[in-house]
């Protein structure tokens, strides 16, 4: 896949470095992450199968599993959050979102998707499904930095029935994406990065079961940016800039 | 210029008037490319819709204060509507096209034509949310704000110029780029004279007629012009090679590939955020050390002169620099604030920490410190 790209980037700084520098930033994003969540045929040779730790390399992510009912058990999707397949689940539907550092065996969530007890108490009108949500921060160890992973919690999203997994998610919980759609944080955990690659990574030790809170209902609040008065600053800035540059135009045509 | 040592010539070396940052004189465009890279460099980093349009505005207040009346000095603004046109199409390929990046707020729903499964990750028409149409503006803006940079050092530095600065290891290509860079301007105002003079004696310009009949004088004019450049070239010890081992041109050659080889592949890991450890400086520095060893190599080879080389002096270091630092401050920025250098969540106000005002504003530097173009100045009576 890197090869391409990099016979790309020569021949447009054989033509200038203008293409060069254009198209970096643009491709650049799609290789940043493993293309774990939105791309069945990887997910396929990824960490189900133990493909990937063959080569040395272990990837910390928020992995994307359904509940399966008649097994009752996580099941690691076949497909990503973002697919439309997701979108013919009907009310009953149990998704689990894991942070972990997978090294040979998929990691799902430390809780049963319980979908009475995360769902029992919401009603949803008609036109509308109910689908819950087992969202497990994941241990210490999985976490990619100083930060530490809050309570794993379950949810219940009332949404559209044309809804896929992640737009019913993104009513329940603040996400973050990568320009792919990929999840890359939910909650603000973790707070930067897309994935994370780790080269001969320890397995983690087996995880036991954890209790889910039920409480709070709604996306955290983790908007605590309070940089508007450089937000005003900046854009008076700019208005300065682009008259001064007009005037000077003008003046000097 | 290292070699003056004693007092009074080193005094002599800091009045020299290429010194000064007030005196009229065409800047080193080598200083302007480095300048608007540098910019680029940090845009590459910032999908920041504040901190894309700050570098815009940067870009386009330091070509407005110090353009010269060039032809090419106009380019920036089809530069800009390039950009508009980068950042329409991205929205709309990615708002209609794409089931990325789609979020839950909806603008419009449009009726949609299924597509079989085969077609993962496109769609055609349907719903629109707020969250894709921002997700692709903030994309666009960044691409074109890079576009922009690029621009920007196109109108400020002549190409024509900067190839004169090529090193001489590289001189076939430099001729093949003065040639090409004299002669399709010069083509295309040698058809418009004859065209327009055709015209004047009552032909109509546009027929193919019109055409056979101004071929002829177009191509003589060339013909004339290209054996006047040649002369020109050939007086300045150009084609005239000093050294001709066979093997030392290999070498030559093959260390410059080698080197340019390796640039590219340290760019592309540095710029794009691919992060892999061994495509970023290490390969780099590499490529560049090989890149420099060749081109010192093969400069020996060839013996031609400058005619008025441009210097490189105090204000070259300063507009490069500013260039340079503001790719650092914004290098560091998204190393520290990676949520302000790419917001997270598109709805939301981007964070604006005080390090990327003043990452941007490091590049507006260039607008004050470099020197007039002369054929500004002459208007208000100063000297040249």
């Amino acid at each position: 896949m890197a090869s391409p790209r990099l016979a790309l980037a020569v021949v447009a700084t054989a033509v200038g470095f203008l293409a060069c520098t254009a198209t970096a930033p643009a491709t650049a994003a799609a290789t940043a992450v493993p293309h774990i969540q939105a791309q069945p045929a990887q997910v396929a040779a990824g960490p189900i199968d133990g493909v990937r730790p063959l080569t040395g390399v272990s990837y910390s992510y928020w992995g994307f599993y359904q509940w399966d009912r008649a097994k009752h058990a996580w099941q690691f999707s076949p497909v990503g959050a973002n697919d439309k397949q997701t979108a013919t689940a009907t009310t009953g539907a149990v998704y689990g979102f894991r942070w972990a550092l997978v090294v040979k065996t998929p990691r799902p969530p430390r809780a049963p998707g319980d979908f009475a007890a995360i769902c029992g108490g919401t009603k949803a009108p008609a036109g509308k499904k109910r689908i819950a949500f087992v969202i497990d921060f994941g241990t210490a160890t999985d976490s990619p930095s100083s930060q530490r992973p809050p309570a794993p919690r379950g949810v219940c999203a009332v949404v559209p029935s044309s809804a896929t997994a992640q737009q019913a998610l993104d009513t329940v919980a603040s996400l973050r994406t990568n320009s792919s759609a990929l999840i890359c944080g939910i909650d603000g955990y973790p707070s930067s990065g897309c994935g994370q690659k780790i080269a001969n990574a320890t397995p983690p030790p087996p995880d036991g079961r954890v209790q889910l809170q039920l409480a709070g209902n709604g996306p955290s609040t983790d908007s605590g940016s309070s940089s508007l008065p450089w937000v005003i600053v900046a854009v008076v800035v700019i208005a300065a800039l682009g008259a001064g540059a007009w005037l000077l135009r003008a003046r000097r045509a | 210029m290292m070699r003056l040592s004693s007092d009074s010539t080193r005094q002599v070396r800091s009045l020299r008037p290429a010194h000064s940052i007030t005196l009229a004189r065409t800047l080193h465009p080598g200083a302007w490319w480095v300048w608007a890279i540098g910019l680029a460099a940090g845009a590459s980093r910032l999908t920041n819709p504040i901190g894309c349009l700050l570098l815009l505005a940067v870009a386009g207040f330091v070509v407005s204060a110090r353009r010269s009346r060039a032809p090419w000095a106009y380019a920036f603004g089809g530069f800009l509507k390039l950009a508009l046109l980068i950042i329409v199409i991205r929205i709309v390929l990615q708002a209609l096209l794409s089931t990325e990046s789609q979020g839950v707020h909806t603008i419009v729903v449009l009726p949609q034509i299924p597509l079989p499964s085969g077609a993962a990750g496109l769609k055609l028409g349907g719903v629109v949310t707020w969250e894709a149409v921002i997700t692709a503006f903030d994309q666009g803006l960044q691409l074109a704000t890079i576009i922009c940079c690029i621009g920007a050092a196109n109108a400020l530095a002549s190409a024509q110029r900067l190839l004169r600065c090529l090193p001489g290891a590289l001189y076939e290509v430099g001729v093949a780029g003065v040639v090409a860079m004299t002669f399709a301007p010069q083509l295309v105002a040698d058809a418009v004279r004859v065209r327009s003079a055709l015209r004047l004696r009552g032909y109509d310009g546009r027929s193919v007629a019109a055409v056979r009949r101004s071929a002829m004088p177009v191509l003589e004019g060339a013909l004339a012009r290209s054996v006047d450049l040649a002369a020109a070239m050939d007086s300045r010890g150009y084609g005239r090679t000093t050294v001709d081992r066979r093997a030392t041109r290999m070498a030559t050659a093959g260390l410059v590939i080698g080197g340019v080889v390796g640039i590219c592949a340290g760019t592309y890991g540095l710029l794009g955020s691919a992060g892999s450890g061994w495509m970023g400086l290490p390969t780099l520095g590499l490529g560049c050390a090989l890149a420099v060893v060749g081109l010192v190599v093969g400069g020996r080879r060839t013996g031609r002169s400058r005619y008025r080389p441009d210097p490189w002096a105090l204000p070259e270091w300063l507009v490069a620099g500013s260039g340079v630092a503001a790719a650092v401050i914004l290098f560091l920025l998204a190393h520290a604030h990676p949520g302000a250098a790419v917001p997270p969540y598109p709805l939301q106000m981007p964070e604006v920490p005080p390090l990327l005002l003043v990452g941007a504003l490091v590049g507006v530097l260039p607008a004050f410190l470099a020197p007039p173009p002369p054929d500004r100045v002459v208007d208000k009576g100063r000297p040249r």
